[in-house]
């Protein structure tokens, strides 16, 4: 007990210890503190990397919903998609994952995922339930980008599929398109992955990809031809119809192989360019280097004839019709037709192995002896009954007159003779004018004679006739009735039963008789000579 | 401050009136009377935790929705945006002043308080004290503090 009535003064202050410590209940915000700061630093590493795309569409995007997907797997997300500031785009801010960093180049590309049907084939139909997604084609080298222009179609060959790229040059596009395939020997190897015009705008260019190992196949002499549809051809072996598969007819398609005789060569590399044949025999031709400009002077109509028709040396293509005009000659006062061929002198064999000696300032010797001397000239003749085209034949025509060959143009000038047609049309003419010559009137009157002529003599011939039915035969009938009887006569003096055969038969019997007495008379004499004098002895006895 | 005879020596002493020390018997060192800790600690540190958990369960996503191909979480925020983008301007309200607003003013207005006083930034208290009437918080004050 105290007593509080003692004043302050006297009461000495305690000595004071701080008791130690920190209360225990820190520890709770401490771990709220710890775990907080851990799912910050969590959060924030897991930032992957963000990157802006480019679309003229937002169709079937949603922020904070749409994923960007690599072979169906979810690399990022879709945050936010805004308007461009041009309003002529849609910016996409997406985020990927962490790792996937190292593919944001330029050469990845990126693309929204929809249904459609390309190339003969659908793809993408999950997106019908689930919704479009961006896919991706990620690319490991090339240079760090974060903001990209997506295509607007995904694109067909992905860069992580092994095979090489090849540039064919065609004059037309044809029925390709992007998707259409490429067949070897009619499997599918590959398929165009894009077209375009070639830089000087005049021919397209079309790229196609052959997956591995199938690009192998592809060599330097390898050529591409344009398989679509139905190759039909009529040739003197008959009907010929040709095709890839089902697809190439109704989509389009692309072939390749090595022309027969070629060797395959190295193989092509990648992105190496070929020329795109229209059809599987062209790619057969060989192609030749060396051409040489012909002209040709036709003064009948070239109607049929067009550029690119054959020029032919004994039935043999030698080179091909390159231009057709129609002039008006100056000089001559006259219209001409200049054709112009396109040879190629190498398809005949040995031809420059046979040049004669070349004289002073005389140019292509062999071709003016030809011409000169052997007398080679063009002529148009049909090349195919069906459509009536024509083509250029060279020949040899002994019985021409002779001709020179000139030059114009610096081009030397074959001469010409009148086609086929030409020659048909002269016989004719010729065949109507002797024709014409022939008295048709005076024939005419002498076969009028030579027939009121010839019905007299009809009439003679009748009356001739029935005198000879009146008179003559009845008296032959009487004379055949007497010959009958005659005969039936003669049957019954010496036929089968007559009196006659009889007694013969007889007189036979009797004579085979006495000839059979006398052979034993005979053969007795023979046997027993005394017995003509002695006659037959009597039997000796022996009894 | 008090004063109390020591059991042990009979010494008069005088009490200081500090909170959390022991105080003892100058001459005997027997222990005269363990005073306790203020009770600001524990309301701070719940208060300061209270605050972190808070800034995290703001900013998780609490629902997720798996539909078809894609995955729609939402977080309170945004949950509280997309009330009001459909419309539902009384419900969003409500839910921000409840969930969030006052809340987060309960959190800070501890922290504000008690803060200073445990960091004996006694200026700072001062001030404190004279922001706001205490008969507002009347749960927080302690009665021996």
């Amino acid at each position: 007990m105290t007593d509080v009535s003692l004043s302050k003064d006297q009461a000495a202050p305690a000595t004071v210890r701080k008791k130690g410590g920190i209360s225990l209940v820190w520890i709770v915000p401490l771990v709220a503190l710890v775990v907080g700061g851990w799912l910050a630093y969590k959060a924030v590493s897991e930032k992957g990397p963000v990157i802006t795309i480019t679309f003229s569409t937002a169709e079937g995007l949603e922020a904070g919903k749409t994923k960007i997907k690599y072979k169906d797997v979810a690399v990022g997300q879709v945050e936010s998609i805004h308007l461009g500031d041009d309003l002529k785009h849609v910016v996409v801010t997406a985020e990927l994952e962490k790792d996937y960093g190292r593919y944001l180049n330029d050469k990845t590309r990126f693309w929204v995922a929809r249904a459609q049907i390309r190339g003969g084939t659908a793809s993408g139909l999950s997106t019908l339930l689930s919704g479009a997604y961006i896919g991706v084609d990620p690319s490991p080298t090339g240079q760090p980008t974060f903001s990209f222009n997506g295509l607007e179609v995904p694109p067909v060959v992905t860069s992580g599929l092994p095979g090489k790229h090849f540039w064919l040059k065609a004059a037309r596009l044809g029925s390709l398109n992007v998707g259409v395939p490429v067949y070897y020997r009619q499997i599918q190897v590959g398929q165009v992955v894009s077209y375009g015009f070639a830089p000087d705008g005049q021919t397209v260019d079309v790229q196609v990809f052959v997956e591995a190992p199938h690009d192998a196949k592809v060599t330097r002499n390898t050529r591409f031809w344009n398989s679509s549809g139905l190759d039909v051809s009529l040739s003197a072996q008959g009907l010929k119809v040709d095709t890839e598969s089902i697809v190439s007819i109704i989509s389009g398609g692309l072939a390749f192989d090595v022309p027969d005789g070629v060797e395959p060569g190295g193989e092509a590399e990648e992105n190496a360019a070929f020329q795109l044949y229209p059809s599987r025999e062209s790619i057969q031709e060989k192609t030749y280097t060396l051409r040489r400009s012909w002209l040709v002077f036709f003064d009948q109509s070239v109607r049929g004839l067009s550029v690119g028709a054959p020029v032919e040396l004994f039935g043999i293509k030698i080179g091909e019709v390159s231009g057709i005009d129609l002039i008006y000659d100056e000089k001559r006062r006259d219209l001409r037709v200049p054709v112009l061929l396109s040879i190629e002198p190498e398809r005949i064999q040995n031809v420059f192995k046979a040049i004669p000696r070349q004289r002073a300032g005389e140019r292509e010797p062999l071709l003016k002896w030809f011409v000169e001397e052997r007398n080679l000239r063009a002529q148009l003749k049909t090349g195919n009954l069906l459509t009536g085209q024509l083509l250029v034949d060279l020949g040899f025509y002994p019985d021409e007159p002779k001709a020179v060959l000139a030059h114009e143009n610096d081009l030397p000038v074959i001469p010409s003779m009148g086609g086929s047609i030409e020659q048909i049309q002269e016989s004719i003419a010729r065949i109507t004018r002797d024709l014409e010559k022939v008295p048709f009137e005076k024939i005419g009157t002498n076969l009028d004679l030579l027939l009121k002529e010839s019905t007299t003599t009809v009439r003679d011939a009748g009356a001739f006739a029935r005198r000879l039915n009146g008179e003559t035969a009845p008296a032959l009938q009487s004379g055949l009735v007497v010959l009958q009887t005659t005969l039936q006569e003669v049957q019954s003096a010496i036929g089968k039963d007559s009196p006659l055969n009889y007694n013969l038969k007889k007189t036979l019997e009797e004579l085979a008789l006495t000839l059979r007495s006398l052979r034993e008379l005979t053969t007795a004499i023979e046997n027993q000579p005394q017995s003509l004098l002695f006659g037959k002895g009597e039997k000796k006895d022996e009894k | 401050m008090r004063i109390l005879a020591c059991h042990g020596c009979d010494l008069l002493i005088r009490l200081s009136d500090e909170s959390g020390v022991v105080s003892l018997c100058p001459r005997c060192g027997s222990v005269l009377q363990r005073s306790r800790r203020t009770g600001i600690d524990r309301p701070l540190a719940f208060a300061l935790c209270g605050l972190v958990l808070f800034a995290i369960a703001l900013t998780n996503p609490f629902l997720a929705m798996k539909r078809g191909g894609g995955v729609q979480e939402t977080t309170l925020p945004t949950g509280i945006i997309e009330l009001w983008k459909q419309r539902l301007c009384g419900l969003g309200s409500l839910v921000f002043l409840t969930c969030a607003l006052i809340p987060l003013v309960q959190l800070t207005g501890l922290l504000y308080i008690l803060a200073p006083l445990r960091l004996h930034m006694a200026a700072l208290a001062k001030l404190v004290a004279e922001s706001f009437d205490p008969r507002l918080i009347w749960d927080v004050i302690e009665e021996d503090s």
